[in-house]
C-alpha cells in the first residue's frame, strides 16, 4: 500500500515537471507565438517626477509601436504593463516585485529617477531579470549586480566632462580662476562633485566656496552674495529645477555676472528654457543623449516628436525610454530567446547601437563614459563639446544680464 | 407671552426634561429653581434653540419656536445670559457689549445702547478697552448682563447670574435684575440662590431630575415645606 | 562677518517670511475658528499661482492684479466648497480629524486637476520685474521679494482690520472664542464659518501668487508649502493674525541669520528645529493670550 502511494506521488511529480518544462520551453519553441511579450515595471507617472516619467513612457510606447509595426520581437507583439509608482521609491520596488512574481512579465523596463532605478536593481538581480535603465550615478553600478545595464546611464560623475573638455581648450589666461560651488545635498547632486574636483585641479581653478544646501532652497540671496563678494568668476549650481531657478533669479537680481554659470541637472529639463526664457541662457551643462546627435534614429524620433508634440527636438527622457528599449530589443533579438541570463550574456559580449551611439558594456554594466557638453544659447540646448558633434560655438564669457 | 407645553428634551438616551410646562406673561419675573442637573439650563437652551426638542411645544406670542436656530430665536427678543457668563475672553468689554447688538434688528442702535449700558454699569465704561477675560467675576457678570441688554431683550433669561460671585456682588446683580423688571422687562431667572430668587420673583417653578414637581406663587413657595427642606435647608 | 551679507540675507529672509505669513494666516483662521485643519490650503494657494501664471502668459496680467482678482473668485468658489464639503462634517464627533482627512482628499483632487490643466512641468512666474532689484547703496531689494512682501503686508492688514473693525469680523472672533454665546446673540455659525473658510482660501490664493514670484512651482508643490503653513501657524499661534505675521518675521530673521552665519545645509535644520522648539515649549505660539 505504502509503496503504491509513493510511486503514485513520484509519477505526479514527473508529470508536473514535464508540464513545467513545457511552459518554460514554450517561448523558445514558439509554442505561443503571437501571444504578446509583456514588458513590465513602474514609472513615476504622478508626483514629483511625473513630467519626466510621462516622457519616458511616451518613449517606451513609441518604441513598441515601431517594433510592432515591423512584426514584433521574436515574431511576437510587445505590450507594456506600466504601473504608476507615484514618484515613490518604495512603490517602485514593490511594483518591480509584482511585475516579476505576480504578473510574470517577460521583460523589465527601466525606471526613473536614479534612486528608484538603484533600488530596483537588487530586485532584478534577485530574480535574474535584465534591467536596462539610466542608473542615476556611479554608486548604482558599483553594487556588483550583473543583470543591470545603463544604456545610456545618467552619470553625475560624468556630467561636466564635456564642459571641462571644452574649458581646457580655452586659453589659460581667459579661464575662470575662482569657483563658487553650491551643491544640493543628495546623492545625485553630490555625484557632480567628482568631475569638478578632478578638473578644477587640472585647470588650476581655485574652489573658493564649496557648500551644500538642502532642498527646498527657497531663497538663494545669501549664496549669490557670498559668491559675488568672493569674486568668484565661475558658478557651479549643482541642483535640480526649483533650486536652480531660485539661484538664477537671485544671480540676475543681484547683478552677479561670472564668466560662466554651470547648472547641473535642472537646466536639462525642457521647462528651464520655456519658463526662464532669456534668463536661462548661456548656462553650461552636460548630457549623455541629445536629439541633435547624428547617430541613426535621432532624426526619426525628432520627426515624430515634431509631428505629435510640435517640439523641435525630442525631450531627453523620451530618448532615454527609447534607448533603453533599443538596447533590450537588440539583446533579445541577439539571444533569440526570452531567457534572462542569455540576454544578459549577449549584452556583456556584444555591441548595441542606440540613439546615444554604439555601446559595449563592462562588468558593471556600463559603457565607456558618454558625455556631451551643452550650453543654452538663444533658448536652445546646443552641443558644444566634443568638437566633432558641436552644434554651436559656445558663448563665453557669459554676457551680462539683460536689464 | 411665552408658553412651554409638555416639553421633553433628550441627550442621547437620557431624558433631560420630561413633560415640562411653564408659562410667562409680559412684565412678569418668573423663577426657575432646582438642584444641579435638574434640567434648568436645558430648559433655557431648549427655548433658545441650542438643544433640539424631542416632544412638546414652545410658543412665543402665538408663534412656534420649535426648530428655530438660536440666531432666529434671538431676533425675536428672547435673550439668554448663559450660565458661567460665556463672555468672549479675548475681546474687549466694549466688543463684548457690541456683540450683544450683533443682530441686524438692534445693530443700528448700537451706540445708544452702549451709552445706556455704560450708564447702568459705570464701572464697565472705565474698563471698556480691557479684555473681558481679565475682569473680576462681578464685573464679568455685569458685562454678560450688559451684553444681553444690548440685544434689547423682550424676554431676558438669566442662568445662575450670581454663581461664583461674592455675596456683595451677588446682591448688586440681584438689585439690577429687580430694577430691570420694575422698568417692565419680562424675566426668567434661574438660580440656586433660592431664597434671594424667590424674594424678588412673583411666580416660581421647581424642577427635579427633569420633572416639574412644583409651581406656585413665590410667597407660597417660600412657605412650602418641601422647598424649605430641599432648598432652604430649614 | 560681513555686514552686506547679513543685511542682504535678513532682508530677503524677512520678505520671504511675510509671504509665508500671508499664505498661512487663513490656514490659522480656519483651524482656530472652525477647528478645520485645511490640508488643501496650500493647494488653493497653488491654484492662485497657476491662475496668475496663465493670466500673465495669455493676457499679460500682472501678478499683483491677479492677486487682487483671485480674491473674489476664490472667495465664491470656497463658499460653494464649504456648503458642499465642510459644512456636512461640522457635525462630526472629531471635526479636526474629519477635516484633515476630507481636505487631504481635496488637496489630491486639486493637485490632479492642476496637473491636468497645467501639466506636471515646473512653472515660473516671470513678470518683467521677476529678477530685478531696487539698488540702494550696497543693498539690493529684489523686486519679487518687495512685491511679495508688500502684497502680504496689505493682505494681512486688511484681514486684521476686517476682524477687528467690522461686525462680521467681530462675529468670526466671537464664534471662535465662545461659539455658544455667539449663537445666543444672533450669530449664524454656518454663515460665519463659510465666510471664514472663504476668506482663508482667498488669502491662500494671494499668498500662493506671492510665493510663486519667489520660487518655481509644480502641481505637487503645495505639499511643501503646507510645511511652511504649519511652521508659521505653530510659531504664531493658532487663529492669531498678528501672531502669524510676527511668526513670518521671526522665521525670516532666523532663516536670514542662519543663511548668513551657518553653512547652508544647516538652514532648514535650524528653521524646522524652531518648529520643534515651539511645539515642545510653546504649543500656543508666541502669545500667551488667545486672540486675533
Amino acid at each position: 500500500m505504502m509503496k503504491v502511494q509513493r510511486s503514485n506521488v513520484f509519477s505526479w511529480l514527473v508529470i508536473a515537471a514535464i508540464i513545467c518544462s513545457f511552459t518554460l520551453m514554450a517561448p523558445a519553441v514558439g509554442f505561443s507565438a503571437g501571444k504578446p511579450i509583456v514588458i513590465g515595471g513602474s514609472l513615476p507617472l504622478t508626483g514629483a517626477y511625473a513630467e519626466t516619467g510621462q516622457w519616458i513612457e511616451k518613449g517606451l510606447r513609441f518604441w513598441a509601436e515601431e517594433i510592432n509595426s515591423k512584426g514584433g520581437l521574436l515574431g511576437r507583439p510587445v505590450e507594456f504593463k506600466i504601473y504608476d509608482d507615484q514618484s515613490d521609491v518604495g512603490k517602485a520596488v514593490t511594483f518591480a516585485e509584482k511585475a516579476i512574481t505576480v504578473d510574470k512579465v517577460d521583460l523589465l523596463f527601466g525606471g526613473y529617477p536614479g534612486t528608484a532605478a538603484r533600488a530596483v536593481m537588487p530586485v532584478a538581480e534577485k530574480h535574474r531579470f535584465v534591467y536596462v535603465s539610466m542608473g542615476g550615478h556611479m554608486k548604482s553600478f558599483e553594487q556588483g549586480y550583473t543583470y543591470s545595464f545603463g544604456a545610456p546611464p545618467l552619470m553625475g560623475e560624468w556630467w561636466y566632462e564635456g564642459f571641462f573638455q571644452w574649458l581646457a581648450t580655452v586659453p589659460a589666461d581667459k579661464r575662470p580662476k575662482r569657483a563658487a560651488v553650491y551643491t544640493i545635498n543628495n546623492p545625485v547632486g553630490l555625484s557632480l562633485m567628482d568631475s569638478i574636483n578632478r578638473w578644477t585641479k587640472k585647470l588650476n581653478i581655485e574652489i573658493v566656496i564649496n557648500e551644500k544646501y538642502n532642498a527646498p532652497l527657497t531663497d538663494a540671496t545669501a549664496l549669490i552674495v557670498k559668491a559675488k563678494q568672493s569674486k568668484c568668476d565661475i558658478l557651479f549650481a549643482n541642483g535640480f529645477f526649483p533650486d536652480g531657478v531660485t539661484t538664477m533669479k537671485a544671480a540676475k537680481a543681484l547683478g552677479y555676472n561670472p564668466k560662466a554659470i554651470v547648472q547641473g541637472i535642472g537646466s536639462v529639463v525642457p521647462a528651464w528654457v520655456k519658463e526662464l526664457g532669456r534668463d536661462g541662457d548661456y548656462v553650461f551643462s552636460g548630457t549623455c543623449l541629445s536629439g541633435q546627435l547624428k547617430y541613426p534614429g535621432n532624426d526619426k524620433l525628432n520627426a515624430y516628436i515634431k509631428k505629435t508634440y510640435n517640439l523641435n527636438e525630442y525631450p531627453l527622457y523620451f530618448g532615454f525610454g527609447y534607448s533603453w528599449m533599443q538596447t533590450l530589443e537588440q539583446a533579445v533579438a541577439g539571444a533569440k530567446v526570452l531567457d534572462q541570463t542569455k540576454i544578459r550574456d549577449w549584452l556583456k559580449t556584444n555591441k548595441v547601437n542606440t540613439i546615444a551611439g554604439p555601446m559595449t558594456f563592462d562588468k558593471r554594466g556600463l559603457p565607456e563614459p558618454i558625455n556631451f557638453g551643452t550650453q543654452i544659447i538663444n533658448g536652445k540646448v546646443e552641443l558644444i563639446s566634443p568638437k566633432n558633434i558641436q552644434t554651436k560655438e559656445p558663448v563665453y564669457p557669459k554676457p551680462a544680464w539683460e536689464k | 407671552m411665552l408658553s412651554v407645553e409638555n416639553l421633553t428634551v433628550c441627550y442621547g438616551q437620557m431624558k433631560a426634561l420630561r413633560d415640562v410646562s411653564i408659562e410667562i406673561s409680559a412684565g412678569q419675573m418668573v423663577a426657575l429653581i432646582g438642584a444641579n442637573g435638574s434640567g434648568k439650563t436645558t430648559l433655557l437652551n431648549a427655548i433658545s434653540g441650542l438643544v433640539p426638542i424631542e416632544e412638546g411645544k414652545i410658543t412665543w406670542e402665538e408663534q412656534s419656536l420649535k426648530g428655530l436656530p438660536p440666531d432666529k430665536v434671538c431676533s425675536k427678543g428672547i435673550i439668554q445670559v448663559p450660565e458661567g457668563r460665556k463672555l468672549f475672553p479675548a475681546m474687549t468689554v466694549e466688543e463684548n457689549l457690541m456683540m450683544g447688538a450683533y443682530h441686524p434688528n438692534v445693530r443700528k442702535q448700537v451706540q445708544e445702547s452702549l451709552q445706556k449700558v455704560f450708564s447702568t454699569f459705570p464701572r464697565l465704561a472705565d474698563r471698556r478697552r480691557q479684555f473681558a477675560g481679565s475682569l473680576s467675576g462681578g464685573e464679568q457678570q455685569m458685562v454678560a448682563l450688559g451684553r444681553a441688554l444690548m440685544a434689547k431683550p423682550r424676554l431676558l433669561m438669566l442662568d445662575e447670574p450670581s454663581l461664583g460671585l461674592s455675596p456683595k456682588a451677588a446682591a448688586e446683580i440681584f438689585d439690577i435684575i429687580r430694577g430691570l423688571n420694575k422698568e417692565g422687562m419680562t424675566i426668567l431667572l434661574v438660580s440656586q440662590e433660592v431664597m434671594q430668587t424667590l424674594a424678588i420673583t412673583t411666580y416660581g417653578y421647581v424642577l427635579e431630575n427633569g420633572d416639574l414637581v412644583l409651581q406656585d406663587d413665590c410667597k407660597c413657595l417660600q412657605e412650602d415645606p418641601k422647598v424649605k427642606t430641599s432648598y432652604l435647608g430649614m | 562677518m560681513d555686514a552686506v551679507l547679513i543685511f542682504q540675507s535678513l532682508i530677503s529672509g524677512i520678505m520671504m517670511g511675510m509671504v509665508y505669513a500671508l499664505l498661512g494666516v487663513g490656514f490659522s483662521l480656519t483651524w482656530g475658528v472652525m477647528h478645520v485643519i485645511n490640508i488643501s490650503h496650500g493647494a488653493f494657494g497653488l491654484l492662485g499661482a497657476y491662475a496668475a501664471y496663465s493670466l500673465l502668459q495669455y493676457f499679460g496680467v500682472d501678478p499683483v492684479a491677479s492677486a487682487a482678482m483671485s480674491v473674489p473668485v476664490l472667495f465664491l468658489m470656497a463658499c460653494g466648497l464649504y456648503q458642499l464639503l465642510i459644512r456636512p462634517i461640522s457635525r462630526a464627533k472629531n471635526v479636526v480629524m474629519a477635516s484633515m482627512i476630507l481636505t487631504f482628499g481635496l488637496a489630491i483632487i486639486l493637485e490632479n486637476i492642476m496637473a491636468l490643466i497645467w501639466k506636471a512641468d515646473p512653472r515660473v512666474l516671470t513678470p518683467t520685474y521677476s529678477s530685478g532689484a531696487l539698488i540702494v547703496g550696497p543693498f539690493y531689494f529684489q523686486y519679487p521679494h518687495l512685491v511679495g512682501f508688500g502684497l502680504s503686508l496689505v493682505g494681512i492688514t486688511v484681514l486684521y482690520l476686517f476682524l477687528k473693525k467690522t461686525y462680521t469680523g467681530m462675529a468670526v472672533r466671537a464664534a471662535w472664542q465662545q461659539p455658544e454665546a455667539a449663537r445666543l446673540y444672533g450669530v449664524n455659525l454656518f454663515q460665519i464659518s463659510m465666510i471664514t473658510f472663504a476668506l482663508a482660501v482667498s488669502t491662500a490664493g494671494a499668498g500662493g501668487i506671492c510665493l510663486a514670484l519667489l520660487n518655481s512651482f509644480e502641481p505637487h508643490s503645495h505639499n511643501l508649502w503646507l510645511i511652511y503653513l504649519f511652521l508659521v501657524v505653530i510659531v504664531g499661534g493658532v487663529g492669531n493674525v498678528i501672531g502669524t505675521a510676527l511668526a513670518g518675521l521671526i522665521i525670516g530673521v532666523i532663516t536670514g541669520l542662519s543663511m548668513a552665519f551657518l553653512p547652508f545645509q544647516w538652514v532648514n535644520l535650524v528653521t524646522f528645529g524652531l518648529l520643534m522648539v515651539f511645539l515642545i515649549f510653546r504649543p500656543h505660539g508666541i502669545f500667551k493670550q488667545e486672540g486675533v
